[in-house]
């Protein structure tokens, strides 16, 4: 029998859960690439396309339907040339999550951070993307990048 | 008013959830294509993924689900897939032999039936016995499900 509103602090199911409306508080990530060597500051790829940021006039990456926050990303790379680096969310024209990667040339290195709901929030109509930056020339230079970043819904 | 814990076998909620924490449990999908006949690892959006680079995970959890749709040309070279999970093949499914195009196929596994940890490196690969014959315009969608938050 459904009835009205109950309101818990943590609820577990063991077997299965079914919502017969919409999940308020749903994740979702978002896949971004970036294959060739790169020295600088570069946008990954959403799929085919650039994502971009062209000092606020020109931003490409995944709009967002709802609002949410950024709870986790992940990279997967290989790391040629020794220098200090870093991964960056960006949220329409801010960069509001960046992150010091290892200094450590090697492939098939992979790293992930995650950081508490609320922390990054996002509105509907906004849009996501991230990117990789050498630390202003520290000559770093990565190649096979694969990223995410997970986003929960509001 | 609110509760402490609540723990049940089952929940059916006939209007909206809405939880101010995470939910452990929860499925996102990971997606992988491959438009050639060639066989070989699935791309990321455009770019092709080796078994040490592809997508990364943040979380530990399990691979529950994989769906793919595709084209099969001939049935001498029967195709199969594998999820490959820092490098190894862990999920293994060979599908139907016939030749369609658009054809579709779903799998499902248990949780915990091939699980991984944070920062393990995801594969789907697209697999026959002759490469660039048979087997073309795959995409595939990976269920993974997260351990609890």
């Amino acid at each position: 029998m459904g009835n009205g509103k109950k309101t818990y602090k943590e609820v577990i199911t063991t077997g299965d859960y079914e919502n017969q409306g919409i999940i308020n508080g749903s994740t979702q990530e978002l896949q971004y690439q970036w294959v060739d060597s790169t020295a600088g500051y570069v946008y990954m790829k959403c799929g085919e396309v650039q994502s971009s940021n062209n000092h606020g006039t020109d931003i490409r990456g995944y709009l967002m339907l709802y609002s949410g926050s950024i709870v986790s990303k992940s990279i997967c790379y290989d790391q040629t040339i020794a220098g200090s680096h870093s991964l960056i969310v960006w949220v329409n024209n801010s960069a509001v999550w960046s992150t010091a990667l290892t200094d450590n040339v090697a492939t098939g290195v992979t790293e992930e951070f995650t950081q508490a709901r609320g922390a990054d929030t996002f509105s509907a109509g906004d849009i996501i993307y991230i990117a990789h930056s050498d630390d202003a020339g520290s000559g770093n230079t990565v190649d096979q990048m694969f990223a995410k970043v997970e986003i929960i819904i509001d | 008013m609110v509760e402490g814990k609540y723990t049940v076998k089952e929940i059916v909620i006939q209007d909206k959830a809405t939880l101010s924490g995470e939910i452990g449990g929860d499925i996102v999908y990971y997606q992988f294509s491959k438009a050639s006949g060639d066989y070989g690892n699935g791309l990321v959006g455009n770019q092709i993924t080796t078994l040490t680079n592809s997508l990364s995970t943040s979380r530990a959890g399990s691979i529950v689900y994989m769906s793919i749709e595709y084209d099969q040309t001939t049935t001498f070279y029967p195709p199969w897939i594998t999820i490959a999970v820092d490098g190894v093949g862990v999920w293994t499914e060979n599908l139907t032999n016939s030749v369609a195009a658009k054809k579709i196929e779903s799998f499902s596994q248990a949780r915990g039936t091939d699980t991984f940890v944070a920062g393990a490196v995801i594969t789907a690969r697209f697999l026959n016995n002759k490469k660039g014959v048979s087997f073309d315009d795959k995409t595939l969608i990976m269920g993974i499900q997260y351990d609890a938050v």
